[in-house]
C-alpha cells in the first residue's frame, strides 16, 4: 500500500486543491498527475455519498414477520424456563419425600416392635413393650432354628424316609382299617400336643413320643381310655394290655407323625416344584400315589 | 431510561434477554440500513434484499445471546451482512441473474446517459460501475459512502486492513472520476 495514496484519500475528503499546502499539492500532482483529476475525485466522493445516502424504506410486512419470530422465540424461552423450574421443584420434593427412607440411622425394627406390641399390649409402656418383645423374638428365632433342624434331618434322611414313608403309610392304612377309633383319638391328642408345641422347646418326634408315653402312663384317665379300646386289647392281661397299648400308641403316633411329615414334604415339594433342601422329588422316586402305596 | 437513549449495544443485550421493545428498537434503527445495504450489494434485487434482511434479523433472534457487547453492534451486524453477501456471490445462479439484470439496466440507462448530464445519470453510471467491482471493493465503497462507516469500522466489518481499505477507496474514486469525468453530479 502506497502511503501517498492513503494521504491523498484523506485530503480528498477534507480539502479542496486550493486549500492544500505546497507539500500536499506536490504530493497530489506527483500521484494523480493533474489538479483536475483531484477535483473530479472530490466531486465523485461527495456525489457518491449523496447518491448512496438515499435509502429505500424496508418492506413494512418484514417487521411483522421478524417480531413474530421474536415472540415465538421468547415463548419457547419461557417454556424452557418453566420446564426447568418444574423439574427442579419435582427433584426437591422427591428428595424431601424419599430421603428419610434411605437414612440408615433409623431403627425400623424397634419401631416395628413397638407397633406390633401396641396392638397386643396397649397398657404397657414403650420400655416394657421393647423388653417383652425381645425375648419373644428370640424364642421365635430359636423355634425357627429348631424347625429348620428338624426339616434338615428330615431332608437328610429323605431317601431312607421315602421307603419308610411308603411302609408307614401302608401301616397307617392298615391301622386305620384295624383300629380307627384309637387312631382318631391319638390324632386328637397329637393335635393337642402339636398346638402346645410352640410353647415347649420344640421337641422332636422321638422326644414327643417319650413325653406322650410318660403322660399316658401316669394318667389314669388315659388308661381308662385305652381299656375301652377294641377287643384285641381286652384279651391281654391288665399290665400286658397297658404296655401293649402304650407300645401301639407309640407306634401309631410315630406313624402319624411320619405320615404328617410325608404329607408336609409332599406339599412342599409340590408347591415349590423342584428342590427341597437340595433334594428333588426325582431323587426319592417321585410322588407315590395312594394306589401305588396300597399296591 | 427510554429505549431511544440506550446505545445499540445495550439494546441488543436487552433484546437477547427477551426484551421485546429493545429488539423492536434495534429493528427500527437497522432494518432500513441493512435493507439498503443488501439492495446495493445484491444488484438492486428488492426481493433478495428483503429476504436477506429478514434472515439477518432471524439470526439475531436465534443467536442474539452470542453477542457479548464488547464489539460495536454496527460493525457486528454489518459483518454478518457482508458474510451473507459473500455467500450469495458464490452462487453461480445469482451471478448469472445479476449479469442479466445488469445488461437490462445498462440498456435502459443508455439513452438517459447520452441525453442529459444530471444527477440521475450520474447515479445510474455510478451503480453500473459499482456492479463491476469485486465484492470487497463494493462492500467497502457502500459502507463508506452509504453508511458512513469510518475506515476503522470498515476494517473491522470486512476484516480488511485499514490501509488496504483506504487504498481501495482511493482507486475506486479515481476510476469513477476517470469514467464519469463527463458527468457533473452537481
Amino acid at each position: 500500500m502506497n502511503e501517498n495514496e492513503e494521504k491523498i484519500y484523506d485530503l480528498i475528503g477534507s480539502k479542496s486543491f486550493a486549500e492544500l499546502t505546497e507539500d500536499e499539492k506536490t504530493l497530489v500532482l506527483e500521484s494523480l498527475g493533474s489538479e483536475e483529476l483531484y477535483e473530479k475525485m472530490r466531486e465523485a466522493n461527495l456525489a457518491a455519498e449523496e447518491v448512496l445516502s438515499e435509502n429505500a424504506p424496508p418492506p413494512p410486512e418484514m417487521k411483522d414477520a421478524v417480531m413474530t419470530a421474536f415472540d415465538e422465540k421468547d415463548e419457547k424461552r419461557g417454556i424452557v424456563w418453566w420446564k426447568v423450574a418444574a423439574a427442579i421443584a419435582v427433584l426437591v420434593v422427591g428428595a424431601f419425600v424419599f430421603w428419610p427412607s434411605g437414612n440408615l440411622d433409623r431403627e425400623p425394627i424397634a419401631e416395628n416392635v413397638e407397633r406390633k406390641d401396641s396392638t397386643n399390649n396397649k397398657e404397657q409402656s414403650p420400655e416394657e413393650k421393647q423388653e417383652t418383645q425381645e425375648p419373644e423374638g428370640e424364642a421365635v428365632v430359636e423355634a425357627f432354628k429348631g424347625e429348620n433342624e428338624v426339616l434338615g434331618e428330615e431332608a437328610g434322611n429323605a431317601i431312607k424316609a421315602s421307603d419308610e414313608v411308603v411302609r408307614n403309610t401302608d401301616n397307617m392304612l392298615i391301622a386305620e382299617n384295624k383300629s380307627a377309633p384309637i387312631d382318631e383319638e391319638i390324632m386328637e391328642e397329637d393335635h393337642t400336643f402339636a398346638d402346645e408345641a410352640p410353647e415347649s422347646d420344640n421337641p422332636t418326634a422321638p422326644e414327643m413320643e417319650i413325653e406322650i408315653a410318660e403322660d399316658f402312663e401316669g394318667t389314669a384317665e388315659a388308661k381308662k381310655d385305652v381299656q375301652t379300646k377294641p377287643a384285641r386289647a381286652q384279651d391281654l392281661s391288665a399290665d400286658d394290655a397297658d404296655s401293649q397299648t402304650i407300645n401301639e400308641f407309640s407306634m401309631s403316633n410315630m406313624k402319624v407323625e411320619s405320615a404328617r411329615s410325608t404329607t408336609r414334604m409332599q406339599s412342599d415339594f409340590n408347591s415349590e416344584g423342584a428342590l427341597y433342601e437340595g433334594i428333588s422329588l426325582k431323587d426319592i422316586g417321585g410322588y407315590k400315589s395312594k394306589a401305588y402305596v396300597a399296591y | 431510561m427510554d429505549k431511544g437513549d440506550l446505545t445499540d449495544e445495550a439494546l441488543m443485550i436487552r433484546a437477547a434477554k427477551g426484551d421485546r421493545r429493545a429488539f423492536e428498537g434495534i429493528y427500527d434503527r437497522y432494518a432500513g440500513r441493512l435493507y439498503n445495504y443488501f439492495l446495493k450489494m445484491l444488484y438492486q434485487d428488492e426481493e433478495l434484499a428483503k429476504d436477506q434482511t429478514q434472515e439477518l434479523f432471524m439470526k439475531l433472534v436465534e443467536k442474539g445471546h452470542q453477542y457479548d457487547g464488547t464489539r460495536a453492534f454496527k460493525t457486528y451486524v454489518f459483518s454478518i451482512a457482508n458474510n451473507m453477501c459473500k455467500n450469495i456471490y458464490r452462487s453461480e445462479e445469482v451471478k448469472k441473474r445479476a449479469n442479466t439484470e445488469l445488461k437490462i439496466e445498462s440498456e435502459l440507462a443508455e439513452p438517459e446517459k447520452v441525453e442529459s448530464i444530471d444527477r440521475k445519470a450520474f447515479k445510474t453510471a455510478l451503480s453500473e460501475e459499482l456492479e463491476k467491482f469485486d465484492s470487497d471493493r463494493r462492500s467497502i465503497f457502500i459502507l463508506r459512502f452509504k453508511h458512513q462507516l469510518s475506515i476503522k469500522e470498515i476494517s473491522e466489518t470486512t476484516g480488511v486492513a485499514e490501509g488496504t481499505v483506504k487504498s481501495k477507496l482511493f482507486y475506486t474514486l479515481k476510476k469513477l472520476s476517470t469514467q464519469l469525468v463527463s458527468f457533473n453530479p452537481k
